[in-house]
C-alpha cells in the first residue's frame, strides 16, 4: 500500500492501485454464491435464525469483496469516508424510522386499527332497524348502506347482500 | 481543498451515494413491512420464486463485474481492442440477466402474482373465482359495455338512437349468456351472502373454496367457456409481496438497462477508443459494480429468506 501511495504521488493518473488478483476475487464471489444456494438447499434442517445469519453473512462478504476490490474502495483516499458516511447514515434513517410503528408492535397485530366489515354490518343493521324513509340519520349517515338495489331477493338473510355481485367491481 | 480523483469519477461516486439511499429506501421498507406482516409468503411454490434462476443471475452479474474489471485493466494498459472484447462480454451478460428476469416475470404474470390481483383470504379467493367465471362467460365484458352505454345515454353524448341500438345488442348478448351464467349463479349468491368478517363466514368460505374445485370440474364438462380456469388459492400478504418484488427487481432491471447504455457508449467508440476514455470505462464499471452490489442483497432477501 505504501509504495502505491508513492506511485500515485509521482505520476498522477494510472497505476495508482497495486495489482489485485481479480480472478481470485471472482472465484471467492462464486464460492459465496454457491454457498448461499447450498444454504437454501439445506433450509429444512436449519432454524430460521441460522438461515438468516448465514445468508446475510455471505451476502455481506460478497458486498465487501465487490466494494473493496472491484470498486477499489480499499485504495481510495480519505474522501471515501466523507462521501459514504453521511449517505449510509441517511440511508439507514428511513428503515429505522419506520420500524417501530410497522415492524415492532407493542400490541398484537391481530388487533386491527379498524374492522371495516364489522362497522359496515353494524351500520347496515341499524339502518334496517329504522323504518324505511323515516330514518333521518339512517342512509345519510352511512353512505355505504344506501347502495343496495330495491328488488332484493335475500330479505330472509341475517345480513343481506346484493343479489348479484356488483359487476363494476374490478 | 481538492480531491485527487478526476471530476467525472467524483461525480459518479456522489451519484452512487444517492443510489445507496435510493435502494436502501426500498430494501429497508421491504424488511420493515415484512417484519410487520406475520405469515409473509415464503413458500416458493406459492410465490413462484425460482431460486435456481435467481442464483444463476447472481453468477451472471458477478461474472460480468469481473469482465468490467478486466476491461478497465486493459484500457489502462492501452489494450483497447481487449477492453472492448471484455465490455462486449459484459453487455451480453446484461442481456442474459434481463432474459432470465423476463422469464421470471413471465411466470409471475402467468400465475397472476401481481400487486392487487392476489386473493389474501378464502372469501377473496371465492370472489376472484367468480370474477374469472364472469370474464370467461363473457358476462363481465357485456355488463361493462352496458354500464358505459347507459352512462353515455344519461350524459347525452353521441346520438341517442345509435346508443339505444347498441344497448339493445348488448342486452341480447346478455340474454344469450343467461344460461351459462345460470350455471354458477347459485354459487355466486352463496358467496355474496357470505360477505362480512365473522368467524362462521370465514369457515363457510373455506368450505366453499374446497367445494369450488368439484363444481368447476362439473361446469367445465358442460361448458367449454370454463376450460382453463383454476380455483385461486389465497396468499396472505401476497399483494404486498408482489409490490415489493416488482418494485425492487424492476428498478434493478432499469439500472441494468442504463448500464448497458453506458457500455454501448464505450463500444460505439470502435477503433477510436483511447486512453482519454479510461475515466468513462472506470465510471461505467463503478456503476456496474453497484448494480451487482444491489443484486447481491436482493438475491438472498427475495429468493432465499
Amino acid at each position: 500500500m505504501t509504495d502505491a501511495h508513492a506511485h500515485a504521488a509521482g505520476h498522477d493518473d494510472h497505476a495508482e492501485h497495486p495489482h489485485v488478483n481479480y480472478f481470485m476475487i471472482f472465484i471467492a464471489l462464486c464460492v459465496c454464491t454457491v454457498l448461499s444456494i447450498l444454504v437454501d438447499a439445506a433450509k429444512s434442517v436449519l432454524t430460521y435464525q441460522m438461515l438468516l445469519a448465514m445468508v446475510l453473512i455471505v451476502a455481506t462478504a460478497k458486498a465487501t469483496f465487490v466494494l473493496l476490490y472491484f470498486m477499489h474502495i480499499r485504495f481510495e483516499g480519505a474522501w471515501k469516508y466523507v462521501l459514504l458516511t453521511p449517505t449510509i447514515v441517511l440511508a439507514l434513517a428511513l428503515p429505522f424510522t419506520l420500524a417501530p410503528d410497522i415492524a415492532f408492535h407493542y400490541y398484537s397485530v391481530q388487533t386491527t386499527q379498524r374492522n371495516e366489515a364489522a362497522e359496515w354490518e353494524l351500520a347496515h343493521r341499524q339502518s334496517h332497524a329504522t323504518p324505511h324513509g323515516a330514518g333521518a340519520h339512517g342512509a345519510a349517515e352511512h353512505g355505504k348502506t344506501e347502495a343496495h338495489p330495491a328488488g332484493e331477493k335475500h330479505a330472509d338473510h341475517d345480513h343481506p347482500a346484493e343479489a348479484k355481485p356488483a359487476p363494476k367491481k374490478h | 481543498m481538492g480531491v485527487a480523483i478526476p471530476n467525472g469519477k467524483l461525480g459518479m461516486w456522489l451519484f452512487l451515494g444517492t443510489e445507496i439511499m435510493f435502494f436502501t429506501a426500498f430494501i429497508g421498507s421491504y424488511i420493515v413491512l415484512r417484519l410487520g406482516s406475520p405469515g409473509w409468503p415464503t413458500d416458493t411454490n406459492v410465490t413462484h420464486i425460482k431460486v435456481f434462476w435467481g442464483g444463476l443471475n447472481t453468477f451472471v452479474l458477478i461474472f460480468s463485474s469481473y469482465m468490467v474489471v478486466l476491461a478497465h485493466e486493459a484500457i489502462m494498459l492501452k489494450r483497447f481492442a481487449k477492453c472492448q472484447q471484455y465490455l462486449t462480454i459484459t453487455f451480453v451478460c446484461a442481456c442474459i440477466f434481463l432474459g432470465i428476469k423476463s422469464y421470471e416475470y413471465y411466470g409471475k404474470f402467468d400465475h397472476d402474482i401481481l400487486p392487487g390481483h392476489i386473493a389474501e383470504t378464502d372469501q377473496m379467493a371465492l370472489e376472484k373465482f367468480i370474477k374469472q367465471l364472469d370474464v370467461a362467460s363473457g358476462f363481465l365484458a357485456a355488463e361493462d359495455q352496458k354500464i358505459s352505454l347507459e352512462n353515455q345515454l344519461a350524459e347525452g353524448t353521441g346520438s341517442a338512437d345509435s346508443l339505444k341500438k347498441q344497448l339493445e345488442e348488448v342486452n341480447k348478448t346478455l340474454e344469450a349468456q343467461r344460461p351459462v351464467r345460470a350455471v354458477y349463479q347459485p354459487f355466486v349468491d352463496r358467496v355474496s351472502a357470505n360477505r362480512g368478517a365473522t368467524a362462521e363466514g370465514a369457515q363457510a368460505a373455506s368450505g366453499m373454496l374446497t367445494e369450488a374445485e368439484g363444481l368447476l370440474k362439473q361446469w367445465q364438462t358442460a361448458h367449454k367457456e370454463f376450460a382453463g380456469l383454476h380455483v385461486p388459492h389465497p396468499i396472505l400478504y401476497g399483494n404486498l409481496f408482489a409490490s415489493c418484488y416488482f418494485l425492487m427487481t424492476g428498478f434493478h432491471a432499469i439500472h441494468v438497462i442504463v448500464g448497458m447504455i453506458l457500455f454501448a457508449m464505450v463500444l460505439a467508440k470502435g477503433s477510436k477508443l483511447n486512453s482519454s476514455h479510461a475515466v468513462l470505462v472506470e465510471n461505467a464499471g463503478l456503476y456496474w459494480h453497484f448494480v451487482d452490489l444491489v443484486w447481491i442483497f436482493l438475491f438472498p432477501l427475495l429468493y432465499i429468506l
